[in-house]
């Protein structure tokens, strides 16, 4: 009996956990992250790896899954362990997983060092150098949102080449 | 059926319970379907299973499965396969089930779900292994493909690395368990399963690195489902197995050993001489000739895999039984995969097989599979 009731209890104390788990949409993300894999996704079982993987390294907001990519949106600025996701990825228990391309959409602001452009988050530090033929148009302090290519993206500070780039809050 | 596994249940249901109701408050998604499936196509000379080679050939539609996953909310989401086995001659609900996150790693499924015992039985699509056949052990000894209805907990922690699934299912039935095929006649296909018994299985997989990953399965059940003529029959199984995997080249090895309480009592009703021990395992190894024979970009691949088989369904026998030789089977398989894409193969591979009496068979299998 009384193994029964601490049962009950266990179960009670992690139905109360739950609660509250979920969070609400927001319609503008602060970053969206996109990673296009290469292996086994075909079943659920594949899935819910790649979801629990990311999920595991990036506490993002969503994560949805179209086809091999798989796409993590941040609706509050935080830090995008993108090197780590991806090495989760293609490390992760049972599941082979290489990821092929990833792209990054983010907001920041732009500064230089070392003659070198870089996006800047304010709210975490985090830097990405930026490449492109249209960063240099924008003055050092300018409130960017940026989307690209993340090329390095082992280092501390990965290359984002810029396809799209604007002021921040412009549509 | 034991209170705790009652309460266990219960409680998982009420874990669940918060995120179906807080559901509610999400947005639909824009496209909740998704369809996925594999199938693959045999030649066997002679035909699987005979141990003569007179048997004649066969070619088959081994498997072709269609699947369906529906997403009802970012939390909540559904996943099933049919298998139109044998070109819709053996039709089956190969699983489908519910799957609830619970946090952002641990998510909680309930339905018919495929027993996370081995490397193969959750992830058997054809592009996943080298040979045209599953390998053997885990069809006899496992049985693959088994799946129960049941429910349970799948999550992963140290980010990634650590994996496990663990349910509570259904249990087999002891009175369907043969000689040869060991447990596998035994599998309800979560057809109005018998649940007089339960079972417990698990999975934990690690992996340190990307080139290593190490899993043990456990799986303890109930079979005599309450039938008094064969008294009690416990199942225990308990499996270990290993991948590395560096540059091109690959090795793995699987071991499992199944145990069965009541095996003499379970013998005596079905007329078969049932193992109290069944044992066996595999070690393969493989080489993959992307780098040497494609050029970069190319998603074109090539494999040669080698695999020595030994398992014997009749390892150990009850008092007074004496073990059936052919019981013990050795199998070298050895071929070619050839991935035009990583999710479509042609395979070619032979297998010689040799059991306890020393019967001999020579087959050669061609297979062409897909997955998406």
């Amino acid at each position: 009996m009384k193994k029964t009731i601490l049962a009950a209890l266990l179960t009670a104390g992690l139905a109360i956990q739950a609660d509250g788990e979920i969070k609400k949409h927001e319609t503008a993300p602060f970053a969206l992250l996109s990673l296009k894999l290469e292996g086994c996704a075909s079943c659920e079982g594949c899935r819910t790896a790649m979801r629990q993987v990311v999920q595991g390294e990036a506490k993002a907001s969503r994560i949805k899954l179209n086809g091999m990519t798989l796409t993590a949106a941040f609706d509050q600025a935080a830090q995008l362990p993108i090197g780590r996701i991806a090495k989760s990825l293609e490390a992760s228990a049972s599941h082979r997983f290489s990821v092929e391309k990833i792209q990054l959409s983010v907001s920041g602001t732009k500064v230089t060092e070392n003659n070198h452009s870089y996006l800047k988050i304010p709210q975490t530090g985090q830097l990405f150098e930026l490449s492109g033929n249209d960063v240099g148009s924008y003055e050092d302090g300018s409130s960017l949102t940026v989307s690209g290519m993340v090329r390095n993206w082992q280092a501390s500070s990965p290359l984002l080449e810029v396809t799209k780039i604007k002021k921040a809050g412009i549509n | 059926m034991s209170k705790y596994t009652f309460f266990s249940l219960l409680g998982l249901y009420f874990y669940c319970l918060p995120a179906v109701g807080m559901a509610q408050d999400e947005p639909e998604k824009e496209v909740p379907w998704r369809l996925h499936g594999y199938g693959e196509l045999h030649f066997n000379h002679p035909k699987s299973g005979a141990m003569s080679q007179a048997a004649g050939d066969e070619i088959d539609i081994h498997r072709w499965v269609i699947g369906l996953a529906y997403e009802f909310s970012d939390r909540i989401r559904m996943d099933m396969e049919l298998d139109f086995e044998h070109a819709f001659n053996e039709p089956e609900f190969e699983y489908g089930y519910l799957e609830f996150d619970l946090t952002p790693t641990l998510s909680a499924r309930v339905g018919s779900v495929l027993m996370p015992v081995g490397p193969l039985n959750e992830f058997h699509e054809p592009p996943l292994f080298y040979s045209v056949e599953r390998p053997y052990t885990e069809a006899s000894l496992i049985p693959t493909t088994w799946q129960e209805n049941g429910a349970g907990l799948v999550g992963r922690f140290m980010q990634g690395k650590v994996a496990f699934r663990a349910y509570a299912t259904a249990g087999l039935d002891a009175y369907k368990f043969t000689t040869l095929d060991g447990l596998r006649k035994g599998r309800s296909k979560s057809v109005k399963s018998k649940i007089e018994d339960w079972a417990g299985v698990g999975r934990v997989e690690v992996s340190p690195n990307k080139y290593v990953t190490l899993a043990t399965s456990g799986y303890v059940g109930g079979a005599d489902q309450s039938d008094s003529s064969l008294g009690y029959a416990l199942v225990k199984i308990w499996e270990g197995d290993l991948k590395f995997k560096y540059e091109g080249f690959e090795l793995s090895g699987t071991f499992l050993r199944t145990e069965i309480n009541g095996a003499e009592r379970v013998s005596a009703v079905t007329g078969d001489t049932i193992g109290s021990a069944m044992q066996g395992g595999y070690v393969e190894a493989a080489y993959r000739f992307k780098k040497l024979f494609f050029p970069e970009g190319s998603r074109a691949d090539l494999a040669l895999f080698a695999r020595y088989e030994r398992f014997n369904t009749n390892h150990e026998v009850p008092a007074g039984y004496t073990a059936d030789k052919r019981a013990l089977r050795r199998i070298f398989t050895t071929g070619l995969a050839f991935y035009p894409l990583s999710s479509v193969v042609l395979k070619a591979d032979g297998e010689f097989w040799k059991d306890g009496t020393d019967d001999k068979v020579e087959r050669l299998n061609l297979g062409a599979g897909f997955m998406f």
